[in-house]
Order: C-alpha cells, then structure tokens, then sequence
C-alpha cells in the first residue's frame, strides 16, 4: 500500500473558476458543509476511516501566499461579510472567518481545553455524561498533539503582555501564559489576518491537506441551501456555486450521501437547518446563543510597548474565570494602527490625535465573559438575523471585567486608561477608576463589543424536547445529520472555543466511525 | 487604488455596526430629523453652501459632491497634525478611502448611511444656522461631540459612524504608519520562508 503523504504546501480545491458546466451531481458517503474547525476535523477523522467525504465550504479559497498583513485589507478577503457581521440592534460586531478553513485561519491561536467545571455542567444540567474530562483526554491531547499547542516561551510573549504580566504579579492575582496552536511562530503580530507563512496551525495547513491525502474532496465558493432527508434519515444536501468577484451563481450542486456533517459555524449551521426545514421539533434550533462579547481596554504607558510586535496573545489572567468568582477573564492582547484607532474614544480632534500619536506607548487587555445564552439567529425575509443584547445578568460581570482591566493596567504602570465605551471615557488615575466604570451606563450602543465567538444554537442534550442534537452530535429528529460546531455548546464556555470545538468533533467522528 | 478600495478596516466594521439595524435607520434617525424639523419649523435640506461649488476629485463611487465635502471638513477637524511629527491630513486621500470602505456595505444600508450624512450636514442648520461643512472649527468639533455623546441612541450611533469612517480614512493609509512606528506588514519584508502543511500525523 502507497505511503500517504500531504501536500507540502497549499491545497487542491475546486473553485468556482474551476466549473464550467452548470450543474454538478456528486455522491459520497459524506458530506461536510464548512471547512473549519468542525468540519475539518471531521473530514478528515472519516476519510482517515476510509470513508469518501465531500467539503463543501461557502467561502473561498485564499492560500496563504495571498495573505496580506494588512488587516482592512484582510477582513473582507476573509471574513464574514467582509467584517461587517454585527447583531440586529448594531452594537456588537460578529467576527467569523467565511473561507477555506473558516475562523481557523483568521483567530489568534490560543487554545484552551474546555474548563472541567464547564464539563461538569454540561453533565449535570444537560445530561452530557459521556463528555467526562476523562473520556475527552484523549481526544484533547490528539488535537493538541497534531495542531502542536504548547505554552508561550518567554519568547512568545510580547511587551504588551510582558507588562501586564508584572500588575498580574503585583496584585497578586492568577496568570498564565497562553497555550497557542502555532509552530515556530514568526512573531509578526498579524494572527487575525492570517498567518503568511503558514506558522499557525490552522485547518488550512493540518486537517484539510491530510483529509485531502485521504481522498477528501473540498469545493470553494460553494454554499448549501438545502439539507435532504426521507424517511428521517439525511440523503445529502443542495448547493450553489458562486463566483466570488462577481456574485453570479456559476451551477447548481447536488451531492447525495449517507451522512451530512453540518458544520458552518453557529450562524449559519442553524439558518440552514431552519430553511431545510429540519431537526427542530424542540423549536430550539437557532435559540441559546451566546458569544463571549469582549472589549479592548486600552492603558497608556511611559515605555513603549507597541504592542504589535511579538506574538498577539502572551497571557490572560484567569483569577475570575470561574462562574463563582465573577466568570470573566482577561487576555493581553496586542493590535495594530487601524484597530486601536476603533477601541475607544480618547476625545476628538488634538485628543484622539493625541492618542493616536503615543500608539507606541498602548497596551491591550480583552475582556471575555461567560454570558447567557439569550439571543436567537433566525431568518428576516431573505436576511439573516442576529437577534443578541448582552443580559442584564451580564452587566455585572461586563462592568467587572472592564474594571478589573483597568486596574491590572494601573498595576502595570498605565498612566491612563480608556475605557472601550462609545462615549468619551479616560480614567486618568488609579482613584477614580471605580468611579468611571460604575459611571458606564450599559445598553444599546454604550460598548465597543466584538465577538469572536458565536456558540451555543444548537445545543446538545440527552432531552430531545429541550435541545437539537444528542450527546454525541447527531441531531435527535433526523438520524445521520451530525453537527461539529460551536453550535453544539449547551452553555458559553468563557475561553477561546476552537479546541473544544477540535475535540467534539474528533470525539464525534469517532462515535460515527465505530457506529 | 484598488488594493486602497479593498482597504475595509476593522474599526470600520464596528463604525457601520450601528447602521446595520435597518430599523434604527427607519425609525430612529427620522425620528431625530422629525423633531430637528418640528423645532426648526421646517427642514432646510441641502442650504447651499460655499463649499458646494469647490471641484470634487474624480473617481468616487458611492460619495456624492455634498458627502465629499462633508468628510473634507471632518477630515480638516478630526485630524489634526499641525505641530505634530503625523502626516498632514491634506497628504492622504481620506474621502477616497471612505468611499472605497463603503464597498463592504449590503447595498441597502450603504444608501441608508448616506442618507444619514446628509442629515448630519444638515441638521446643523437647527442649531446653528449654518449647514455643518459651514461651521467655524471650535462649533464643528463641539457638533461631532454632540452627536458622539448624545443620549438619543440613533444619533450616539451615526456620530459614532461618521467619526470612525473618518479616523479610519486616514489610518488605513500606510503612509500614515512610520510616523508612529507601526511596522505594518513584516513577513515578506522579512523574508520569513513558508513552513508550508504540517506533515500528516504519525
């Protein structure tokens, strides 16, 4: 038997420049709809299997050598409606990838396990009682193994995080450096525009080269509008082909096969069920999403920092990661010119010039919490809708995240810190921190939000009555219809999803292989 | 000019963000014209201004002559650079790159906005008399923080827009970017090989 091996560099994809003929029939014994986390796994843990997979993935195929450093420029080559995915009432950005590799290609690398105590709940409110921390440690340490996740070195962690790691060591308070899925990282600082030199080991460079080597077949440019099914059982799914560059549809796709993998990510993997018309007699598909909305709070320093150079994220301080001790954490997080020109508003004029002229001198801190899963993606008309306001059992834990920052900031030795509202807001010193933050009036449009982490809209559960998919992916009203996203989360998961999301779907792929 | 059209900055996301909500655009901002209206007796749109005849360059695609000058003004008062080591404002094309950031936008919502601009221009005349473009500096940037810091949501929310399409306009702009030491893109520059696929797992 011929030795298996991957390509060494980019990926065989057919694209819609690649089709000249106006409808395509395909067969398989799998079809996977997006080619990111989920989906990749998954393509290539079953062609692994020996089994004949179809990705389908709505975006394009961007190789990295196409990958420009420039952020404004890489938002709408790789994202989600070119970056301007927001929630209905506008006050929070929604980020995704939308290419070969999905929001692999475009996050920042860091890669937590799922937190036991999130484990726990998930068992205990949502009978999840295969998902022990021992049943997933091998699945765990397989992606971490293929993806070479590992602790920052010293090296790996920029000024930016190096200070905030000395205020973490001042207070007294829990850091850690960040676990990231990259080998011999460059240093550049341009993990959210895609890494050019392929270091991150994102799907684009691991699973979809070696699903390919096992015959997996991935199609670009192609979007599912329809999943099939009879008799209660997938058949396989209806697709379009687009032409990227001008948005006219090139051929219709079928593809017939004996399982469907719906991994699209928690936005779309619920549309498409609700257009198919599927697995929603829970009336939950869509429902329970949640996406960790974070905030950028920003400290200004004597020293330079510049905070983008060196690898993005260095450490976090988990001291308040726990749902009992405030459920939030903080990430230092470094950026370039045009984002920090949009975290915050220092004044207008010689004021934000002002701010913008020490940009040398800024450093960063992400705020993430665990919020409720309360909002809803549904369908209005022929648009997509992002129904999410952040709780008001969330301000609490929003307002104690941005308060803790500020002070780790000062602690760090920030001279002033701003606060990421939509209003003029600067703490100019450690004694009026309290005040300022509590002065925050949370509501529509007070935040600069951003999400990165869309989860939790088709949720697992051992009730078929109150969730979409059973403990282990396949969705409870239409047998061989699994889901590998984000979607699946019964609750947020506070911390970066992509190795959860990894490890579902190995573990997932696992339970369809041996069943 | 192209690579400069397909230059949509992040912070240029979330400026649109408010926009997006079609119904605060339905509702929300004509609620604020309609009161700007029933105050001023009557909503004197497009009061001809002397910035009106001034040339407008070619190659705009969504901005007309009256948001071009719209910009030039917040562009003259948002970016200031006299006396500092940052590039002129007047060096970089910032209304081209507004225009070529609206490209990101649902064609619905980019008519929208637009029309939202007009209404910011205009509803200076409520107060002041004067379209905003007319305003003398210190009433500009008081105007702008007006609207930025208003506790009427709609209009919080398209301050908020056409202050960040300007800061983007002019920060997006590489030229922009040696004055403050940011590197910008590296890897090529570096010479940083490819490490290419990671082999296939043993």
């Amino acid at each position: 038997m011929a030795e298996i091996i991957a390509a060494s560099h980019g990926l065989v994809v057919t694209q819609a420049k690649d089709i000249s003929q106006s409808s395509l029939a395909l067969e398989a014994d799998v079809v996977v709809i997006g080619s990111g986390a989920g989906g990749a796994v998954a393509a290539y843990e079953l062609a692994k299997a020996g089994k004949s997979v179809i990705v389908l993935e709505a975006g394009p195929y961007v190789p990295s050598s196409e990958f420009t450093e420039d952020f404004s420029q890489a938002i709408v080559q790789l994202y989600e409606d070119k970056g301007t995915q927001t929630n209905a009432d506008g006050d929070l950005m929604v980020l995704q990838g939308r290419c070969v590799g999905g929001s692999t290609v475009v996050n920042g690398c860091v890669a937590f396990r799922t937190p036991d105590y999130i484990l726990d709940d998930w068992q205990k409110q949502y009978g999840l009682t295969n998902l022990t921390v021992d049943a997933l440690e091998p699945y765990f340490a397989r992606v971490e193994a293929n993806l070479g996740i590992h602790v920052n070195p010293e090296h790996e962690i920029n000024r930016n995080s190096a200070v905030l790691r000395e205020g973490a060591k001042k207070l007294g308070i829990s850091w850690k450096p960040f676990q990231r899925n990259i080998r011999e990282c460059a240093l550049t600082g341009h993990c959210l525009s895609g890494c050019a030199t392929d270091r991150k080991q994102s799907m684009l460079v691991t699973y979809l080269p070696w699903a390919t080597a096992h015959g997996a077949r991935i199609y670009a440019d192609t979007k599912v509008t329809q999943i099939l099914a009879e008799n209660g059982k997938a058949t396989g799914v209806l697709a379009e082909v687009t032409d990227p560059k001008t948005g006219v549809k090139k051929a219709d796709v079928s593809v017939k096969a004996k399982l469907v993998v719906l991994a699209a990510g928690a936005v779309q993997t619920p549309l498409l069920l609700q257009k198919s018309k599927l697995a929603n007699s829970s009336g939950q598909v869509g429902k329970n999403f949640a996406c960790h909305p974070s905030t950028f709070v920003v400290g200004q320093y004597e020293e330079d920092i510049h905070p983008w150079r060196g690898a993005m994220l260095g450490i976090y301080v988990d001291e308040w990661a726990h749902p009992s001790k405030g459920g939030y954490i903080l990430e230092g997080g470094g950026a370039g010119a045009v984002e920090l020109s949009a975290v915050t508003q220092p004044g207008l004029g010689e004021d934000f010039m002002d701010y913008m002229a020490n940009l040398k001198k800024l450093a960063g801190i992400v705020t993430l919490i665990h919020d409720h899963n309360v909002g809803e993606i549904s369908w209005d008309d022929d648009k997509k809708k992002i129904d999410y306001r952040v709780a008001e059992a969330d301000y609490p834990a929003m307002k104690a995240a941005i308060a803790s920052a500020v002070k780790l900031h000062f602690a760090s030795g920030a001279k002033k810190v701003y606060l990421p509202t939509v209003v003029h807001a600067v703490v100019e010193n450690p004694a009026e921190a309290d005040a300022k933050v509590a002065a925050i009036e949370l509501g529509l449009q007070s935040l600069r939000m951003v999400s990165y982490h869309p989860q939790g809209t088709c949720r697992m559960g051992s009730d078929a009555a109150t969730s979409v998919c059973t403990p282990y992916g396949e969705t409870h009203d239409v047998k061989n219809l699994f889901i590998t996203d984000a979607s699946l989360f019964p609750t947020s998961i506070i911390v970066n999803p992509q190795v959860t999301v990894y490890t579902l779907a190995s573990y997932i792929a696992d339970y369809i292989v041996q069943n | 000019m192209t690579q400069n059209k397909n230059k949509a900055a992040s912070d240029v996301s979330a400026a649109l963000a408010p926009l997006s909500r079609r119904s605060v655009l339905k509702t929300g901002l004509w609620a604020v014209a309609g009161v700007s209206a029933l105050a001023a007796g009557g909503f004197a749109l497009l009061r001809p201004s002397p910035r009106d005849s001034l040339p407008v360059p070619a190659g705009l695609v969504h901005l007309e002559a009256q948001h071009y000058h719209l910009f030039s003004r917040l562009t003259e008062i948002l970016l200031p650079t006299d006396g500092t080591a940052l590039l002129p404002a007047a060096q970089v094309p910032v209304v081209n790159h507004i225009d070529g950031l609206l490209d990101a936008l649902d064609p619905a919502i980019r008519q929208q906005l637009l029309t939202g601009l007009a209404l910011f221009d205009n509803a200076a005349v409520v107060t002041h008399f004067k379209r905003f473009v007319d305003l003398p500096d210190a009433d500009a940037l008081a105007y702008v923080g007006d609207w930025v810091n208003s506790g009427v949501m709609p209009k919080r929310a398209l301050g908020f827009v056409v202050t960040k399409l300007t800061h983007t306009g002019y920060w997006m702009d590489s030229q922009t970017w040696p004055m403050v030491e940011f590197d910008g893109p590296v890897s090529r520059r570096w010479g940083i090989p490819s490490r290419g696929n990671q082999p296939l797992p043993g």
